[in-house]
């Protein structure tokens, strides 16, 4: 049977394991202390800071009270002295701080005395001329004269300022070497500058000459402008010019050059392209120009224009073609300028006159009394001024004014009988005129005057009109019959110096009838036709031959310079210039038709030819018909 | 506003979220007391319920002794007595005693830790303020660095 006991079992619990704290106070305590110190910290950090800055702020105001000036420096340094500590303030920030404004205060003021030490120097050397490298040595020894001094005090800023004051010294050195050389190297005597201004005034006119010589061609221009300045070389070093006032010599030559290529330009193609009423339109002359091409007719510019388009310009210094552009193109707007102003300034003084002449006539018809002989006298002279100077409303004004009191003043009752034969003698031998009508005006009565007047008139108007014809003999045509726009070129120009000389006999014809002078129209009228110049004219012909002649010239010149070509002048050139023109003409006359440059000759095909061809402004056939007539205008028959 | 004035208050909002963050950490620290001390007292009572299991298996051993010791030929002096003090009664009441101590020392040392963690918690507020402080002071130093214009006027700074 088994045992009913049953021994204790026991509840296998012992005793627990402590469980302390786990220190969290003493952490936390630990991380307040931490924190506390770390404020504690930072704040006495700051003011240590703050501290700090107000000692660097007291020392550096100290350093520049306190600062050892540069005299008492250099004064130690003669004197041998201990400088050493002169600019020692304590191992501290108050000190270093002193020391920092000390030595930039000292820094400053051995700046300003050092420039002014070195000014001084360079200035007593200008007024003694002295030799630079004796002023050299001066600014060398005062440089280090002051640096040497700080040096003991601070070597840094010893070394500093000597540094700075080189620099300087060298600049203001440099300058003066150079002023001394440009004053004092020249040896030229006064016969060598009288020597080499001859020379160079004469430089311009040379120039023009070398640009006038006969056949000149653009290399040829060239080669003689090497000349010229190669001349000026020798003109100047043989003058005794040398070094700098040789090269301003040089430069002089340049500009004098430079100056008279834009200036000898400009008036080429003033006196033959611009004012030319048949040139092209300045403005297209101008661009063209900027472009290398010359478009006008002028010889000489275009030879300048070639000159200029040559790469290589033998070292001669001309102006560019922009340059040549806006000299030409201002000149034009002077010249426009100044056209305008002397308008201005004519019509001014016109103005002035009218009124001296109005107010001589007013003063006249304002008296009270009868007009006496010289009254009418001064007022008919007055009037006719006042034609003349183209004020016809206010001369006819007064005409009208003038007539009845100059009339009503001077008749008498009666007409004289011995007068009225003479008078009518004068009308039948077509001899009477306002002069001659009016020497009887007192013998005649208001009738009779009145009448003869009126029969002078109508033979003045007949013999006017005999003047007339003879105007249209002289100048080859019955104007008056035909239609200006069918007439061409020169023909236009002979019907307007026609109508201007008619214009002047009628002139003629009312200035008598208003002053009562003598006038006949059919002596009159020769003076006008000789003045007019109508004359088929052999002097213009023969400038027209120049000009032709000319043009016919630079077409051989180009066909000459074409390469590999067979062409000989003889081909074109005839014993005269007429022949030589008609030869150019009877060949060119050929060409006038062709349509492709090929069709043209090959050894005629120039480049200038080429240009005509290829004109984008006129056909071929206008270029070509326009050399064609210029020939024409050179010849007998043209 | 002056950028003086924006730093100022600047300065203060940073003091104020220091002396938060300290008010925070001692909640927390709070908190944690509280819990051990619920866990001390959790554990005590089931010291005390193990105490009382051997107060029970005591009880039911004595009476198996009692009960069975004439069929097994026992004598009732010396030998009965015997196995109930030796081989109950001495293992019951070291049982006992062991959770009575377990229990009482559970309350003690949850009230330790419970007291450790105030205190931290107290010391976590202490560094917000000091942090507050600094922050404050440094913040009104800098402010004083800096000057202002306020108050003067041209003429009252030139020399009489």
């Amino acid at each position: 049977m088994a045992p009913t006991f049953r021994p204790y079992q026991s509840v296998g619990r012992g005793l627990n394991q402590l469980n302390l704290p786990e220190g969290a106070e003493a952490q936390e305590a630990q991380r307040t202390m931490t924190v506390l110190s770390r404020s504690m910290d930072q704040m006495s950090s700051f003011f240590f800071k703050r501290a700090e800055e107000q000692a660097r702020i007291e020392g550096a105001k100290f350093g520049v009270e306190n600062a050892p000036d540069v005299n008492t420096l250099k004064n130690a340094f003669k004197e041998g002295k201990d400088t050493s500590d002169l600019l020692e303030f304590g191992n501290t920030v108050f000190g270093q701080s002193a020391r920092e404004s000390a030595l930039r205060v000292l820094q400053n003021e051995v700046m300003i005395e050092g420039t002014r030490t070195i000014n001084d120097l360079v200035f007593t050397a200008s007024s003694a001329n002295t030799p630079p490298p004796t002023l050299q040595k001066q600014i060398n020894a005062s440089i280090l004269g002051l640096s040497d001094a700080i040096k003991a005090s601070s070597p840094e800023l010893g070394e500093i300022i000597k540094s700075k004051l080189t620099m300087q010294g060298i600049g203001e050195f440099d300058r003066y070497r150079t002023a001394f050389a440009k004053g004092s190297v020249g040896t030229a005597s006064a016969t060598g500058r009288a020597s080499v201004n001859e020379y160079l005034n004469a430089l311009p006119a040379t120039l023009t000459a070398i640009l006038n010589t006969e056949n000149i061609t653009p290399e040829l221009f060239k080669a003689r402008l090497e000349n010229v300045v190669k001349t000026g070389l020798i003109e100047f070093t043989t003058n005794g010019y040398a070094k700098t006032q040789l090269e301003t010599k040089i430069n002089e030559q340049d500009k004098i050059i430079e100056d008279w290529f834009l200036s000898q330009f400009t008036q080429e193609v003033f006196d033959r392209d611009i004012s030319e009423e048949s040139a092209y339109t300045p403005q297209i002359l101008i661009t063209q120009i900027q472009k290398g091409k010359y478009v006008g007719k002028d010889p000489q510019a275009k030879l300048i224009i070639d000159f200029m388009n040559l790469k290589e310009k033998g070292g001669v210094k001309v102006p560019t073609l922009n340059d040549l552009q806006k000299a030409i193109a201002n000149n034009y707007t002077q010249k426009i300028a100044l056209e305008n102003q002397e308008i201005n300034i004519g019509n001014k003084r016109l103005d002035e006159k009218k009124k001296e002449k109005v107010l001589i006539l007013d003063n006249i018809f304002n008296k009270t009394d009868p007009l006496d002989d010289t009254d009418i006298s001064d007022a008919r002279i007055a009037i006719a001024k006042l034609q003349e100077f183209g004020f016809s409303d206010l001369a006819d004004k007064y005409s009208e004014t003038l007539e009845p009191l100059s009339v009503d003043n001077g008749f008498p009752p009666m007409s004289d009988g011995n007068a009225i034969l003479e008078v009518e003698t004068l009308i039948r031998t077509a001899r009477i005129n306002f002069g001659n009508l009016n020497r009887y005006r007192k013998l005649l009565s208001q009738a009779d005057y009145n009448k003869y007047f009126d029969d002078t008139v109508t033979s003045l108007d007949q013999r006017t009109l005999q003047a007339i014809d003879d105007i249209k003999v002289a100048v080859g045509m019955d104007y008056k019959a035909i239609v200006y726009g069918d007439l061409k070129d020169d023909a236009k120009y002979e019907y307007r110096k026609a109508e201007e000389a008619e214009r002047k006999l009628k002139r003629a014809i009312l200035k008598s009838r208003r002053e009562g002078t003598e006038v006949n129209p059919l002596v009159i009228v020769e003076d006008i036709i000789e003045e007019a110049n109508f004359s088929i004219s052999e002097d213009k012909r023969k400038d027209d031959l120049k000009k032709a002649i000319r043009s016919a010239n630079s077409f051989i010149d180009g066909f000459k310079k074409m390469k590999d070509t067979s062409f000989t002048e003889d081909m074109i050139r005839g014993a005269t210039d007429e022949d030589t023109v008609k030869n150019f003409k009877d060949l060119i006359e050929q060409w006038t038709e062709f349509t492709d440059f090929n069709q043209i000759p090959e050894i005629y095909r120039s480049p200038y030819m080429r240009e005509l061809f290829n004109d984008d402004r006129n056909t071929w056939k206008e270029n070509i018909e326009r050399v064609i007539r210029k020939m024409e205008k050179g010849l007998p028959s043209g | 506003m002056s950028f003086q004035a924006i730093a100022l208050a600047l300065s203060a909002v940073s003091a104020v979220g220091q002396m938060e963050a300290g008010n925070r950490a001692k909640e927390a620290y709070d908190i944690r007391a509280r819990n051990e001390e619920l866990r001390g007292r959790v554990e005590a009572v089931n010291a005390k319920k193990k105490g009382v299991e051997a107060l029970k298996r005591t009880n039911a051993s004595l009476a198996s002794i009692i009960a069975g010791s004439p069929k097994q030929g026992l004598g009732y002096a010396g030998t009965v007595l015997d196995r109930g003090v030796f081989l109950v009664g001495r293992p019951a009441s070291e049982d006992v005693s062991d959770t009575m101590f377990n229990a009482s020392m559970a309350i003690a040392n949850s009230q330790m830790r419970a007291d450790d963690f105030r205190r931290a918690g107290d010391q976590a507020r202490l560094q917000g303020q000091i942090g507050a402080i600094g922050t404050l002071a440094g913040g009104f130093g800098q402010y004083g660095t800096v000057g202002s214009s306020g108050g003067l006027s041209q003429s009252g700074n030139l020399p009489a």
